[in-house]
């Protein structure tokens, strides 16, 4: 039951669940010793043979390995979801060189995604990645925030379907506020 | 309650919005701003500028040595209102813009609404929040052309032209339309141009009720055509008439127009992928607003005035959309009212961002809106008083403000410090290519808003969105180049001082890990070890300080043009 509200936390308003999935531990550690957060997903195809995923990063001139984990050790990590997380805490960056390299079973590694990531909050950022299959083979798409399978598609659309919704209930609230007044004396 | 009760009471509650809707803010206007692109940043580095820029619109602290031409800035009043906040500080200005606008434009709505359309209080508090905390306000937030929102002008200017085109139009109204009009066109190209399409409407119905006189119009036309071409006269003379290329403007001028374009899926509703990937474009109209107006011609049958401000709306819409409509992102592409423009690739290189006509529908539904919840409640209202509510709902949640804003620090690495304050720091960046080619010149733009914290003067251009060009560029290409391909090369040292470069600032984590090594290598045989380092101000800097050269500031810029010959 958990696990379903957080999807749908997740699906309804991604700024939302991301503020959520680190509102524990980590942020109340962050808000103790004003450092910034940065959560890193890849949400993994299961059709993919990567066994680990982890993130090489440079950020303020030190390198750092993040190991992204999927058994629902991170906070806010849903277990074995599809979607691979791990955070660094540190003084403040606008930004971080991050490499995300994925680790197949012969021990073989693929360099998914390397470039530059904005993390302007001050506060928490999250960079999210979506890894999937192109014409150049496995690449790691930068999404805002990381879902399961297929359900970025559901996320994109869903904030249009509820904006559609609120806008149904104030038509037909308008059009009763007309058919009372139209009733007036 | 008397009038000033009243107004009393509007201005406290839409501060309240406003708190909310640029929530945390207030409770540090100068150590933060909220945008997530790159666009603040130049804005930060001209309020701080401001000072500086003498007669000709010129600076000598960026475009070193020769200076950088501001003749094209992004807003003529917020450079004026830099200057004037100068003797406290000018880096005030985006912030005083970002609190105060939103504010000022939807009272100056409100008032619209209720003096020229009949709307009553606290009904007419809709036509506020409909445009001062509308969707394309939060964009502009998000962009970071913060001073848009400082935009009480179009409602001004509406109620300029409703009295101007009535028939008990006097001179005076003409010449405020000319005065409010011109104020838009300094706040912003885009906002003169939608206050030129709101003329054009008002225009329009005064022609088709032959209610317009000879001396209002003339008191409009005349001041409005000085200022018109005193403009264009300033913006041709600033130079090419056509955007040069640049990294954000590659393809056909549809193709760059569809960035910048309102989508029916944006102006109904925001999602995290526009704000990672559309610039954070979601002009979302506002249901409440929306609902409303679309039932005025059955509430409003008989009663004068709003139809043209319907229209204002519609036009708005329709411009916002831009040259072709789409769904989503790029799904339907069916030519649309600016698909013409496509055989004016020159003149529509200048008109990348048609969402911004969007001020025009918030403005037209709001005060709409206004005048139908004022007659729906004249029998009823504590029925309709959930509209408000509701209203304030489209202004947090539906353009989603406060969720989608960030709170980045206004800060500068302190290494800065170290360089000679008499001479020019070179800012060495890697190039971006392709699809993070955005990151040069949110880079570019970063290391120009530093500039209001070390005042060192700089050779990055910090106007405009054209890369690839001036000297930052050049020479640090030149001098990038050098290093990587052949390694240090002798007397590159004495010719960066010889152009007044007293400091090389090196962002070690922008290059891949073989670069970097080679760049700070390179470096340090060039010029010694790094003088400095910092890791504070969200960045690593490493500043390398460059002897002085042989040659006297006068030559300068002689210098830097040989080299720059060489160059093109």
């Amino acid at each position: 039951m958990a696990r379903m509200v957080a999807l749908a936390l997740l699906l309804f308003c991604p700024s939302l669940a991301t503020a959520g999935q680190t509102a524990g531990a980590s942020e109340r550690a962050h808000k103790a010793a004003q450092r910034q957060v940065i959560v890193f997903q890849a949400a993994v195809s299961s059709r993919t043979t990567y066994s680990g995923l982890h993130v090489e990063v440079v950020r303020l001139g030190e390198d750092t390995d993040v190991e992204l984990t999927d058994d629902g050790s991170q906070p806010g990590d849903l277990a074995w979801d599809g979607v691979y997380t791990g955070q660094m805490v540190g003084d403040y960056s606008r930004y971080v060189n991050a490499r995300l390299v994925g680790t197949k079973d012969d021990g073989t590694q693929d360099v998914l995604f390397a470039g530059m990531v904005r993390t302007d909050d001050r506060r928490l950022d999250t960079v999210g990645w979506q890894v999937m299959m192109t014409p150049r083979g496995w690449e790691a798409l930068r999404v805002p925030v990381s879902y399961p399978g297929k359900a970025l598609i559901v996320v994109s659309g869903l904030p249009l379907l509820v904006a559609y919704g609120w806008g149904a209930l104030l038509l037909f609230y308008v059009f009763l506020l007309t058919k009372l007044r139209g009733t007036q004396p | 309650m008397t009038a000033a009760g009243r107004n009393g009471l509007t201005l406290a509650f839409f501060s309240a919005v406003l708190v909310a809707f640029t929530w945390p803010l207030v409770t540090d206007p100068i150590g933060m701003h909220l945008s997530r692109q790159f666009d603040m940043y130049s804005l930060q580095w001209l309020s701080a500028a401001a000072p500086t820029i003498d007669a000709h619109l010129s600076t000598t602290l960026t475009g070193w040595p020769e200076g950088e031409h501001l003749v094209r800035p992004d807003s003529f009043v917020l450079l004026g209102l830099a200057k004037l906040l100068s003797p406290i500080d000018p880096r005030l200005a985006p912030a005083v813009c970002t609190l105060a606008g939103p504010v000022v434009s939807a009272w100056a709505a409100e008032r619209f609404s209720a003096r020229c359309l009949g709307a009553r209080w606290p009904w007419s508090l809709l036509a506020g929040l409909a445009y001062g905390f509308s969707g394309i306000a939060a964009t502009a937030i998000l962009e970071g052309h913060v001073y848009m929102l400082l935009d009480p002008w179009l409602p001004l200017l509406a109620w300029a032209m409703f009295k101007t085109t009535s028939a008990a139009g006097r001179t005076w109204h003409g010449v405020a339309a000319a005065a409010t009009w011109s104020l838009a066109l300094l706040t912003s190209a885009y906002i003169g141009i939608a206050a030129t399409v709101l003329v054009l409407v008002f225009l329009t119905k005064g022609l088709r009720h032959r209610t317009i006189r000879l001396r209002p119009a003339l008191g409009a036309a005349l001041p409005a055509i000085l200022v018109g071409v005193s403009y264009v006269a300033l913006f041709t003379a600033g130079g090419s008439m056509a955007r040069p290329k640049s990294t954000l403007a590659l393809g056909s001028p549809l193709v760059v127009m569809s960035a910048g374009q309102a989508t029916l899926a944006s102006l109904a509703s925001w999602s995290s992928p526009v704000d990672t990937q559309m610039h954070s474009m979601a002009p979302t109209l506002g249901f409440t607003a929306l609902a409303l107006a679309l039932f005025a011609p059955f509430v409003l049958r008989g009663v004068p005035g709003w139809r043209v401000m319907l229209a204002v709306a519609g036009v708005g819409i329709a411009l916002s959309l831009g040259p072709t409509i789409n769904l989503y992102q790029h799904e339907l592409q069916l030519p649309w009212l600016l698909w013409p423009l496509k055989e004016w690739p020159a003149a529509s290189s200048f008109f990348h961002f048609p969402v911004r006509m969007a001020w025009l529908s918030s403005l037209g539904l709001g005060a709409v809106a206004a005048l139908v919840a004022s007659r729906l409640a004249q029998h009823r209202p504590l029925l309709a008083l959930p509209l408000l509510a509701c209203a304030v709902v489209d202004a947090l949640i539906g353009t989603g403000a406060p969720l989608r804003t960030r709170i980045v620090p206004i800060s500068a690495p302190s290494a800065y410090e170290i360089a000679p304050k008499d001479r020019a720091v070179l800012e060495l960046l890697p190039i971006f290519q392709g699809n993070v080619a955005d990151f040069e010149l949110y880079m570019n733009n970063l290391s120009c808003s530093y500039q209001a914290i070390h005042q060192r003067p700089l050779l990055n251009e910090c106007i405009g969105t054209t890369l690839g060009l001036g000297p930052r560029r050049m020479v640090g290409d030149w001098l990038a180049g050098s290093i990587l391909t052949n390694g240090p090369v002798h007397g590159l040292t004495k010719r960066l001082a010889n152009l007044g470069v007293g400091a090389v600032a090196v962002h070690p984590d922008l290059f891949t890990d073989q670069e970097r090594a080679a760049l700070l290598q390179g470096c340090a045989t060039l010029f010694g070890p790094p003088a400095g380092s910092s890791r504070d101000g969200g960045e690593y800097v490493v500043i390398f300080t460059v002897p002085k050269g042989t040659d006297p500031p006068e030559r300068w810029v002689s210098n830097y043009r040989e080299i720059k010959e060489i160059w093109q």
